[in-house]
């Protein structure tokens, strides 16, 4: 088999790839074969050992790397709640990893570590549910986009079930990811789900903070909760 | 069909072509196989790993290729296959054979919830590029298939159990009819499926690495096993 007539997925892993390569196809072979296509532009090296076709889906990419799914803002795009395509993808994994570029995209993992469930499939990709990405966006406050959750709500608000599943998640969680959840989406959330919350949340003291611990912002006494963002702002989002 | 031939796909699914041999192997096993119990008119349903996966992952499948059947008139089949297949295992109830490269295993029942119908099997080789028509077998509902699959995860805790009752869940439609199964299963098996995500061991990674294709849609066991058991606690729950 001639080296130049190789097929090459998508995205591959130069050591898995070279296992199952024909064995008359050395390893110097393969990485002059890699190399070469790098140079013309036609494969990208992502990371160490980790090579993708230019014209790969980088949300397949953002998946091959880390293994989890993609969650935040870029699973509500797959879920048709937001249009604009944007630069950051969010993978949900169950550690720490560093940002990876790929392109002009930058996919950022994000360690959900023991809540890193709740998908679905989406055109073969592997996203959050609806009810799992807005959990996630109140639990790691930090990547999530408000503007876009509460968009997202006044498109297209969740069934019965769908807040069931919300539920669920938070009483996996901590309290302040409980706090956040209340305080924001009160008014948009069925009176027995905010009920409920307040009832898991009330049996734990002290203050939480939408953001940064320490910075002050608004107090809703309600919710014992300083909204150091202003969260609220984007309620009407549309 | 060569080796060689298959590096291709191997390149693109990411499976060793080896093993993708064991699969077009048994996509020219399959019909021989039921068409001799058909001959024969002797009742059987295909169920387990690979039944589910064939017939109803579609690109999703990982590879499987041993045979399960549920035999409705067991001493009639296995006396047909005797003819056929060197049997290998003879226990009470069950025999397994080798059918040129293709294990078989034969499982004696009396009856099941439901009857087997004829559905089309797709190789997975068939979703990369190689023309291959699709089998016809008899097999059962998904509801039903994956609820056998979810007892047998719960008996013994492989990580392709996790795989195929992860990627079931995602896609059975009828899920008040996985219930019933899965609540009569579950008091005639005496198992309990929710108590089983206490001692499931990440074991088989290997396994998981080399048989699930296109590596870059599936996530980690973890994510699956955490998957598997949120969402049978909210249909069993």
């Amino acid at each position: 088999m001639e080296i130049s007539n190789l097929e090459i997925p998508d995205a591959f892993d130069f050591n898995r790839m070279l296992k199952i390569l024909p064995k008359a196809i050395t390893r110097r072979q393969f990485a002059y074969f890699v190399n070469n296509a790098v140079r013309k532009g036609e494969l990208v090296r992502i990371v160490r050992g980790k090579y993708a076709k230019k014209s790969a889906n980088p949300f397949k990419i953002a998946l091959f790397l880390f293994h989890g799914y993609i969650g935040f803002s870029s699973a509500l795009y797959l879920l048709g709640l937001k249009e604009e395509i944007e630069r950051v993808i969010y993978v949900g994994t169950s550690r720490n990893s560093p940002r990876v570029r790929f392109l002009n995209k930058e996919i950022v993992p994000v360690n959900l570590s023991a809540l890193l469930y709740g998908t679905q499939f989406i055109n073969g990709l592997v996203v959050s549910t609806y009810a799992k990405t807005i959990f996630d966006m109140f639990y790691r406050p930090k990547y999530a986009s408000f503007f876009d959750l509460y968009r997202a709500l006044n498109r297209k608000s969740l069934s019965r079930e769908e807040w069931k599943e919300l539920l669920h998640y938070c009483t996996k969680s901590n309290v302040s990811t409980i706090r956040r959840i209340g305080y924001a989406l009160e008014g948009k959330a069925p009176k027995w789900f905010t009920g409920a919350l307040l009832r898991i949340s009330d049996e734990h003291g002290g203050v939480s903070y939408f953001m940064r611990k320490g910075s002050k912002g608004k107090f809703s006494k309600k919710w014992h909760l300083y909204d150091d963002i202003d969260v609220l702002r984007w309620k009407n989002a549309e | 069909m060569q080796n060689e031939d298959l590096v291709p796909i191997a390149q693109k699914t990411g499976i060793d072509a080896e093993k993708l041999k064991m699969e077009l192997e048994l996509f020219v096993s399959m019909p021989e196989i039921f068409g001799i119990f058909e001959r024969n008119n002797a009742d059987v349903g295909m169920y387990g790993g690979t039944a589910i996966n064939k017939v109803y992952f579609g690109e999703r499948q990982r590879l499987s290729y041993d045979i399960d059947l549920f035999c409705y008139n067991y001493d009639k089949a296995t006396s047909i296959m005797d003819k056929s297949a060197k049997r290998i295992v003879d226990k009470g109830g069950r025999a397994a054979y080798m059918y040129k490269s293709i294990r078989l295993d034969l499982w004696k029942i009396e009856k099941t919830p439901e009857k087997p119908q004829k559905l089309e099997a797709r190789s997975l080789l068939t979703f990369f590029g190689y023309v291959m028509p699709p089998v016809l077998v008899p097999t059962y509902s998904l509801e039903y298939l994956l609820a056998e699959k979810i007892i047998a995860l719960a008996e013994r805790n492989l990580l392709k159990d996790i795989y195929d009752a992860w990627v079931g869940l995602h896609i059975v439609k009828d899920r008040q009819k996985l219930r019933n199964y899965l609540m009569s299963m579950q008091r005639k098996r005496k198992v309990d499926v929710l108590f089983m995500f206490d001692s499931v061991i990440e074991k088989n990674l290997d396994w998981y690495k080399e048989k699930t294709i296109d590596a870059i849609s599936y996530p980690e066991p973890k994510l699956m096993i955490k998957d598997v058991h949120a969402k049978l606690e909210e249909l069993l729950g």
